[in-house]
């Protein structure tokens, strides 16, 4: 047969990884290798004050001293796990309730009418404002902590899956229709890989704001973890000890995301590089 | 190649109007539309946007209803959309998670036909379209044309009586367009499907139809019926550069105008 298809840039249009990409990468690791030698540099140069930015290696010692006697009578793994453990417990109620609800409010326009006034309401609303109202309700143990977590995870997920599902476009379930497809198969074949890629995406997001919040719920009221265990030591002037807590944190909160990240790029290979 | 020609049926469009309650009144979309086609012909409708084309099109598929009139398709009255109706859309609409092969074979796989009825269709309607050897490759990683071809592959499968191309090569390149354009004749010639085909490329229409109708601005009417007494096969360059071409481009410009 005739007419052969002529591909114009189809090496360009299978996105390689560009060796420029290496090189970037490169300069960040340099950064961020000059920016701890800038530090240790102005401590021993004595510019900097000891006891408001502490040298590095006061704050290596710091870590070692936590890996080895914890932190208020609790193993420093203890307060990283209480931290964790409260974060993925609020963020796991959030995916088992909010992505099925979004799912819902996507396909049905009266639901999303009734419920998208309060969602849109809910969002802008800073979680932390939620702090007194909710230890009021769940008490100072980790009702509150979960609770504040669950809801921020939720209205995000909740709007964010219900957006992914109406952004499935029309033509592409009349195709299916049109191909044969029952309703059954349009919902479960169709729209749902349709919009996974915004779904999951969203996952990551929530996963990073329930991370964000632990932390932050635990300044307030909390007798482990890693937000209790930063009040606490700057309380004491123990400033080494906060900086290794907010070193974990953000640690933690990256490798949080990477894993995430790395889920997704795995299941939603077909969006190619991004 | 080995594709055979297909089972075509004609169309038949009488009296057919479309009215939506819109939010100033009621529209007259579509109003008193007559055309028909016979099995096996490639019939263009041309019209300034927002005529009523593409609503036409949708009832034929099945997504929408006449308010008044009948579409007939082989004598039965459609009801609702199915393969037998095979719809190329502007935008590909391809299921980008799945690949060239797997998004050919989505509609028979979902209906439920065993794979062994479907799987030899598949390797040929590749090849037809021109895409051997790209059968693992992922939307993303074709061009526009290329998805184009897959959307068509994956209608062809279904042996469809009539095809329904709803500017399909409207956001192709001008070259891609052609190619395409010399692709559809090359499969007509073999498999001889009805076609319904909208644009608003009068050249396009002329070069491919064997007829041709132009339809007036809202309340989408048929202003004129012409037909392309063009021999086939067509060449392009032969074709497009003799005076019928010429002729009636002009003609459906002019009628365009009115």
């Amino acid at each position: 047969m005739s007419a052969r298809p002529s591909f114009p840039n189809f090496k360009n249009g299978v996105a390689m990884a560009k060796p420029t990409d290496t090189r970037y990468r490169v300069i960040s690791i340099v950064a961020v290798g000059a920016a701890l030698a800038l530090w240790a540099g102005l401590s021993t140069a004595g510019l900097l004050e000891v006891n408001k930015f502490p040298p590095v290696q006061a704050i290596w010692k710091a870590l070692s001293d936590l890996l080895t006697q914890g932190y208020s009578g609790r193993p420093f793994h203890e307060q990283i796990l209480a931290s964790v453990g409260r974060a993925l417990a609020g963020f796991s109620l959030a995916v088992l309730a909010g992505i099925p609800l979004g799912i819902w409010l996507g396909t049905n326009r009266f639901a999303d009418a009734v419920m998208s006034p309060f969602l849109t309401f809910m969002r802008p609303i800073p979680p932390i404002a939620l702090v007194p109202l909710f230890t009021f309700y769940f008490g100072i143990g980790e009702g509150s902590k979960i609770a504040l977590i669950f809801l921020t995870a939720f209205l995000y997920l909740t709007v964010n899956t219900a957006a992914g599902v109406k952004s499935v476009p029309e033509d592409l379930i009349l195709a299916s229709r049109s191909l044969g497809l029952t309703r059954r198969q349009i919902f479960f074949r169709v729209i749902m890989p349709a919009s996974s890629a915004q779904i999951l995406t969203g996952m990551r997001i929530s996963m990073t704001l329930s991370w964000t919040l632990v932390v932050a719920a635990e300044l307030i009221a909390a007798q482990v973890g890693l937000g209790y265990m930063i009040t606490d030591a700057t309380t004491f002037f123990r400033i080494p000890i906060v900086f290794v807590g907010i070193l974990t944190i953000g640690l933690i909160g990256l490798l949080l995301e990477g894993i995430l990240l790395a889920v997704e790029r795995r299941a939603l290979h077909w969006r190619g590089k991004q | 190649m080995t594709v055979f020609p297909m089972r075509s049926l004609p169309l038949a469009i009488s009296g057919v109007s479309k009215v939506f309650d819109g939010p100033s009144g009621r529209i007259t979309a579509i109003d008193g539309v007559d055309l028909s086609i016979a099995p096996s012909e490639i019939v263009s409708i041309v019209g300034p946007s927002g005529c009523g084309k593409s609503t036409l099109l949708r009832m034929v598929a099945g997504f929408d209803t006449p308010s008044s009139g009948d579409i007939l398709l082989g004598g039965q009255r459609i009801k609702a959309p199915g393969a037998d109706r095979g719809i190329v859309f502007q935008q590909p609409q391809l299921y980008p998670w799945l690949n060239v092969s797997e998004n050919v074979v989505f509609g028979p796989r979902m209906r439920g036909v065993p794979r062994a009825s479907y799987a030899d269709a598949a390797v040929r309607y590749i090849e037809a379209v021109g895409l051997s050897g790209f059968e693992k490759h992922y939307p993303y990683q074709l061009s526009g044309g290329m998805r184009q071809r897959v959307q068509i592959a994956r209608v062809l499968i279904n042996e469809p009586t009539i095809l329904l191309m709803d500017e399909p090569f409207g956001a192709l390149d001008y070259q891609t367009r052609l190619e395409m354009q010399k692709l559809l004749l090359d499969l007509c010639g073999e498999l001889a499907p009805t076609v319904l085909f909208i644009t608003h490329d009068i050249d396009e229409a002329v070069f491919i139809s064997d007829r041709i109708y132009v339809m007036s601005r809202r309340p989408g009417r048929i202003a004129e019926t012409l037909d392309v007494p063009l021999p086939r096969p067509r060449i392009y360059e032969e074709a497009t550069a003799s005076d019928v071409f010429v002729q009636l481009k002009l003609r459906v410009l002019k009628s365009l105008q009115h």
